[in-house]
């Protein structure tokens, strides 16, 4: 079916809702506003509208990104179309008291330039429902320090791919440590010369070795942090 | 009817020595073959009106989009050479461009401590070079492990070794267990202790960059070190069309005592040019005479090496990939263009995406370095270990790669026809029917008419089972096992050592154990 032929606000809302995973899965950033919008307009919560018609189409695409069927400018252009409801739904969530879908602050550390797997994770986090401030490139500690007070993320996200810069991490989490902010945050750090032990060594909460299992990891840490809460 | 089963036409009279004599013959490492003189012409694979184009839309780039260059020093000697320059930007007319392009010697010579391993690069000359950077090994038991200084050690013996390399780089994998800030001088005192070849400097700060020519000084003297070329650099642009301060800073250090830079972008097509080859083409070729032209604002007619390292990215997981068909197409077209702008040029070669010495890499590996041994390409670096894009050097692989080398080495070296005559005469003298196995001929010439590799295996199915049913990754790590048994170190004078210790001991005093 020729997709001018289709009326949103003429579907069911189940048939909308499938509407809006194929038109994640194609990168359709207008029409999931449209969605969106009317999904609200039929008096859906954000919060169901969020994980029923976006995060659920956003699973679809992570999944057939992981087995190779859809490639990352196609993902990307998913995640944009993601991160544009997302932009509707936010303000909604907050008034609501929804859970949090969760805030991360990313960057490449100090001395490093390297920032095409760092954009990837970013992307993809945002594609998920997170909402990301990336730092940029070379990032001294006060810069994480800076981000994390100003914008209290649940996550700090960290990348290297220089095994000169990426000791650099340790500085960071030990800095957190002797300010006793630690623990308020979840680490994660990536870039391909590190690995699961290395993540250890420099005290992070997890190493993840690509944007898929960052955006799991992220989710997880995220369910545990809600269930802390409500017991 | 009447062909003898073994024919052995007269053969020259004279003693070998027996079995010893042979031995010794065969035996004899030969340490390095001189600098590739390529007899056979380059490919060109695009008509010269292409070429012309991609020039243009690369001149028109840097005039009208500019490049970055962040670095104040930088910014104001491009003011003062009369570049448009509005903050870290600058755009660069052609007439300036092509101008300082134009002072960079389309030869130089890269000496080595021992002068026999002193090599020409530019021009017919190419060199061999084995890779750089790798975090990981594949060891000689085949574990994927973080690099150490003893690795390091045994690639830099493994390199010396190889006859068909002609420098020992210098990082070859990372020595992971030495403190970051003090980890050069051991990757630069490895190289110089292990090998006498020609070697690469350390860029990633300016302090590491001239602990590097300190320490070169000590071995060729400080006066010859300031204006004689003896290592090679890389500085990479951060693609697109950004030169960042680390790179400028080692830039500074290194074109200035007339050492040459490697200005070649390492670009992952697609994503960090358009996914286009010809379109990635102009981009870096835009970048890399943006970089030669400021190596020679620092030191006009310093030597300098133009190029390309271009892989496609993987679309699946936006990782570089290895040998991709349009990586060996985007070589021609930079051969084409280094030799318009008579550079000296770079590329990459048997760079692959493999995490084994396996078909894979030998696909990929192949697929580059024979076209990087067409494009006419000088530098051809990343030619032996790795793996993984670069995250791994693999011992197997090390010592395939060198062994293949010998190989390209003699396709480059042209059809001999020397012996052509002596070849017709055997024809002659076997006649319909018979064979050549026995013939003078073939006795005098065996040995160098065709290319032996060792690690390869041409054996009899039931000979190969008999002797492990080895697969070649196997039989690769072998080979670097007992090459490095083999191994016996090059002479180096007691002052130098000693001046190189010493030097360690001071800057390690000096030096901090963790980054900050
Ligand atoms: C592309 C590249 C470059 C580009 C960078 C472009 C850019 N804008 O990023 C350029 C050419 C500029 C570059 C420069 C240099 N590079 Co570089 N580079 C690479 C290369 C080939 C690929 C990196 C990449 O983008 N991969 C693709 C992405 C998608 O993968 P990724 O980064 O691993 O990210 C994924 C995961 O790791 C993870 N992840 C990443 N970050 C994070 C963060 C978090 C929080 C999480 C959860 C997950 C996560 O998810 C990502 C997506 O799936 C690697 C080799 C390699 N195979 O990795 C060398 C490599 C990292 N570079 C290397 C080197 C040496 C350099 C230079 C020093 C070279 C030089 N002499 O000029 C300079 C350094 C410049 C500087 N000032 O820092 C070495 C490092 C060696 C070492 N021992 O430290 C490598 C290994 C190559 C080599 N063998 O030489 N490089």
């Amino acid at each position: 079916m020729a997709d001018d032929e289709i009326i949103l606000s003429e579907l069911s809302d189940d048939e909308l809702v499938q509407q809006m995973h194929d038109d994640l899965y194609d990168g359709l950033k207008e029409e999931i506003e449209e969605g969106t919008q009317i999904l609200l307009e039929r008096g859906w919560a954000p919060y169901k509208v969020l994980t029923e018609a976006l995060v659920e189409g956003m699973r679809i695409v992570g999944e057939d990104f992981r087995d190779g069927i859809l490639f990352v400018p196609e993902v990307l252009l998913s995640a944009n179309a993601m991160k544009a409801g997302m932009f509707i739904l936010r303000p909604l969530l907050a008034a609501t008291g929804a859970p949090k879908q969760g805030k991360m602050v990313i960057g490449t550390v100090k001395g490093d330039i390297h920032d095409i797997g760092k954009n990837l994770v970013g992307m993809m986090m945002e594609g998920a429902g997170f909402d990301v401030i990336d730092l940029g490139i070379n990032n001294a500690v006060e810069k994480y320090l800076d981000a994390i007070e100003q914008h209290q993320p649940d996550i700090i996200g960290m990348s290297a791919l220089l095994t000169t810069t990426m000791p650099y991490m340790k500085v960071v989490i030990d800095t957190m440590k002797e300010k006793g902010i630690r623990d308020d945050y979840v680490v994660l750090v990536g870039g391909a010369p590190l690995n699961e032990e290395f993540g250890k060594a420099v005290g992070a909460d997890a190493y993840c070795r690509d944007a898929a299992v960052a955006v799991e990891t992220a989710k997880d840490f995220m369910k545990r942090k809600h269930n802390v809460r409500i017991s | 009817m009447n062909a003898p089963a073994v024919e052995v036409t007269e053969t020259a009279h004279r003693r070998s020595g027996g079995r010893l004599g042979r031995k010794a013959m065969r035996g004899a490492p030969i340490a390095s073959f001189p600098a590739l003189i390529r007899q056979i012409p380059a490919y060109q694979m695009v008509p010269d009106e292409a070429v012309e184009l991609i020039h243009q839309e690369s001149l028109l780039i840097l005039e009208e989009v500019g490049c970055e260059f962040r670095d104040d020093e930088a910014i104001a000697l491009w003011k003062a050479a009369g570049a448009d320059v509005s903050e870290t930007r600058v755009r660069i007319d052609r007439a300036l461009l092509m101008e300082l392009v134009s002072k960079v010697p389309p030869e130089f010579t890269l000496n080595a401590r021992n002068p026999e391993r002193t090599v020409r690069v530019g021009g017919k000359n190419s060199i061999f070079v084995p890779m750089y950077g790798a975090p990981y090994v594949r060891d000689l038991d085949n574990n994927r492990r973080y690099g150490s200084l003893a690795d390091l050690n045994n690639f830099h013996k493994l390199a010396y070794m190889a006859p068909a390399l002609h420098s020992s780089s210098s990082v070859i994998c990372e020595p992971m267990e030495i403190a970051v800030p003090k980890r050069h001088l051991h990757i630069i005192h490895s190289a110089l202790k292990h090998s006498d070849k020609p070697f690469m400097g350390i860029v990633t700060s300016k302090e590491r960059a001239e602990d590097t020519m300190a320490m070169a000084g000590i071995v060729f003297g400080e006066e010859f070190v300031r204006d004689n070329p003896v290592l090679v650099s890389i500085t990479n642009c951060n693609s697109p069309l950004v030169w960042d301060a680390t790179m400028l800073d080692a830039m500074k250090v290194y074109a200035r005592s007339n050492q040459p830079l490697i200005l070649a972008p390492f670009a992952l097509c697609g994503a960090s040019t358009s996914a286009s080859a010809v379109g990635a083409v102009a981009q870096v070729n835009a970048e890399a005479l943006a970089g030669v032209a400021f190596t020679q604002l620092l030191r006009p007619g310093s030597p300098q090496i133009y190029g390309q390292f271009m892989v496609t990215v993987d679309m699946k997981t936006g990782a570089p990939m290895g040998g991709t068909p349009e990586a060996a197409q985007m070589m021609y077209l930079m051969g084409a263009l280094a030799r318009k702008y008579r550079l000296p040029w770079r590329t990459s070669g048997f760079h692959v995406g493999s995490k084994l010495n396996d078909a894979q890499a030998g696909y990929e590996a192949n697929m580059l370095m024979h076209a990087a041994i067409l494009a006419g390409a000088n530098y051809i670096w990343h030619s032996a270990g790795w793996l993984e894009a670069g995250l791994t050097c693999g011992y197997s692989k090390f010592a395939t790669d060198c062994e293949q080398l010998v190989g390209w080495y003699k396709y480059a070296g042209g059809l001999p026809f020397d012996d052509f005559k002596e070849a017709m005469a055997a024809i002659r003298e076997v006649g319909p029917q018979g064979h050549f196995l026995g013939t003078q001929h073939t006795l005098e010439h065996f040995e160098s008419a065709f290319f032996m590799p060792s690690i390869m295996d041409f054996n009899s199915f039931e000979q190969w089972k008999a002797e492990g049913a080895k697969d070649h990754d196997t039989r690769g790590r072998e080979k670097a096992r007992n090459m490095l048994a083999d191994y016996e170190e090059p002479k180096l004078d007691e002052g130098i050592a000693e001046g190189l210790k010493d030097l360690i001991a001071r800057r390690e005093e000096k030096l901090p154990d963790t980054i900050s």
